[in-house]
């Protein structure tokens, strides 16, 4: 994961900066970037508007006003509501059940390293093979309902989480648990008190990784072969060659994406508090 | 020599009450008791011997220092009486038993600070009591007291990693003494401080020897260290380690740190200590 130890050596030694000066150059840094940001939204989707019609058909492209127009529209009727909790739904389980297995076996294998050894060829084997092609088998096994979305989401979200864990708890400093056990800790002691907080990080990694796939798992669940969820509405707007839905689908699920990473991102912050160093 | 290596002590002890058990161990049963010890290792396909036939016994309430060139298994022989290790080749009795694994009744300073990282220092040091069972309230304040005695007042709630490397060592010592195991081992546990500092910790861990009448076995590369703190030195030899020396140290007590050096016998003990351990030098691999 990114490396939090190079600590901003802001304020270069040299240079004498008044507290109050820095605030506001600083605001007026990220003032400037935002206005630069709008300015880049409104040229791409204002560009897309006016290029649709005269000079690329809308029929492949849609506009933006007309997407616009579906998402107000699918608002209204109850699609959005409707199909996103069926999304959300299948990507949480999915996220929980595969998060929390991976978690589990990630540390019994990286506690107990000759079943790890054991394992590890058959293991490489089922993690190199494309998850999402699993789909077809489990709508085989599970159906088109709810439970074969659960069942992807959570296949992928295992294999990741899984993965950064068992990493995570062999990294473990073996002098940390010998200081517990010589303190008279027990198995569980060197569990909760070394393995699980020195993992945390990779832990979260692990999950932080995962969220999107949790979210890939269950539209790619959907997209072969269902009754609801955004993954549905948009094989459907697909079907009937309305650009606009498609697009419309692929924005919801845009912003969805981008609300969960920024929940880990929060969730993350907390996590590793003792990593940041407060200044001052 | 003309005292045994592991005579009665001669050292007056003061009416300060320990953890309960009085332990007036007879001379023939040290605590820790190193009897023809070998120690080898497995390292890149070649057996590397660490300690040869090693002979040593601590008795309880005793301070060991233990000196020699580097890698001439002062950590092993550490090691060994945390539980850590085992012996390849004879016995390591603690208590007239053998350490089936952890040592439970000594507290380990290694060289390493091993601080959780994750916690802050009330709550490294606390860790130990946290794990015994002891009452919040109680082991706050024995945290308060600690961190007061290594004198981190202030620095309750930082983490490891927002400390210098002379307090993470202090932390460590805490977080040991906050227990209160009858039995210490420390392996260079000043050895990364500045002069000043250590000088004060080496006060201090005097202090609190003669307080807790614990036993300590100290592994330091200074041989003033050791004489200033020692009742006994060992000296080892380097790879594979052997006792040179074993020599007591009759300083009266309690000794001065600070001006202990400046006296006749402390200097004629350095420099007797000194020219045992310099013949094994040159042949040490890292000095």
């Amino acid at each position: 994961m990114e490396d939090q130890g190079a600590r901003s050596n802001s304020a270069a030694p040299d240079e004498v900066w008044d507290e109050k000066d820095l605030q506001t150059s600083r605001r007026k840094d990220s003032l400037r970037v935002l206005g630069w940001r709008l300015a880049l939204l409104i040229a791409v989707v204002g560009g897309w508007e006016l290029a649709s019609g005269p000079w690329v058909d809308p029929f492949y492209v849609s506009r933006p006003s007309d997407i616009l127009e579906r998402l107000n529209e699918w608002a209204f009727d109850g699609t959005i509501v409707t199909n996103l909790y069926a999304t959300l739904q299948a990507t949480l389980v999915g996220f929980v059940i595969g998060g929390l297995v991976g978690i589990g076996v990630g540390f019994v294998l990286g506690r107990s390293p000759v079943v790890a050894r054991v394992v590890d060829p058959f293991i490489i084997a089922v993690y190199s093979l494309p998850k999402v092609a699993l789909a077809p088998l489990f709508i085989l096994w599970f159906g088109i309902g709810m439970t074969s979305k659960v069942v992807l989401s959570a296949t992928i979200v295992f294999f990741l989480v899984f993965y950064s864990t068992y990493a995570g708890v062999r990294a473990v400093d073996n002098d940390l648990i010998d200081v517990v056990r010589m303190m008279g800790g027990s198995r569980r002691d060197i569990l909760r008190r070394v393995v699980l907080p020195s993992s945390a990080t990779w832990i979260f990694n692990g999950l932080k990784i995962s969220v999107p796939y949790a979210l890939i798992g269950a539209v790619v669940g959907e997209l072969t072969a269902s009754d609801r969820g955004i993954g549905y509405v948009l094989k459907r707007a697909s079907g009937t060659f309305d650009t606009a839905g498609v697009f419309a689908s692929l924005v919801i699920l845009m912003v969805v994406a981008t609300i969960l990473n920024q929940l880990v991102v929060y969730g993350e912050r907390y996590v590793d508090r003792w990593r940041s160093t407060p200044t001052g | 020599m003309t005292q045994s290596s592991a005579g009665p002590r001669t050292r007056t002890r003061g009416g300060v009450a320990t953890t309960g058990d009085d332990r007036p161990a007879p001379p023939e049963s040290p605590v820790i008791s190193v009897q023809g010890v070998t120690k080898r290792f497995r390292r890149k396909g070649q057996v590397v011997t660490a300690i040869q036939d090693v002979d040593l016994g601590v008795a309880s309430g005793e301070f060991v220092c233990i000196v020699g060139p580097s890698g001439c298994g002062k950590s092993t022989l550490l090691n060994m009486s945390a539980g850590l290790m085992q012996p390849s080749k004879g016995h390591l009795l603690f208590e007239g038993r053998e350490l089936g694994g952890p040592n439970t009744k000594a507290g380990y300073i290694t060289q390493k600070d091993n601080l959780m990282p994750w916690h802050t220092v009330a709550g490294n040091i606390g860790m130990a009591l946290s794990i015994r069972k002891m009452d919040k309230r109680q082991a706050g304040a024995r945290v308060a007291e600690m961190i007061e005695m290594v004198g981190l007042t202030g620095f309750e709630k930082s983490y490891p990693g927002e400390l210098s490397g002379g307090m993470r060592k202090r932390v460590t010592l805490a977080r040991t003494l906050a227990y209160d195991p009858p039995v210490l081992l420390a392996d260079e546990p000043f050895g990364a401080l500045d002069a000043q500092l250590k000088l004060v910790m080496q006060a201090e861990i005097q202090r609190i020897w003669a307080e807790t009448r614990k036993t300590i076995l100290f592994v330091t590369h200074d041989i003033s260290e050791a004489v200033a703190l020692g009742d006994r030195v060992i000296v080892m030899s380097s790879r594979p380690g052997r006792i040179k020396v074993d020599r007591r140290i009759d300083l009266p007590r309690p000794r001065d740190v600070f001006k202990i050096r400046h006296q006749q016998e402390f200097g004629d003990l350095a420099e007797e200590l000194w020219d045992v351990l310099a013949a094994d030098m040159h042949s040490g691999e890292d000095m």
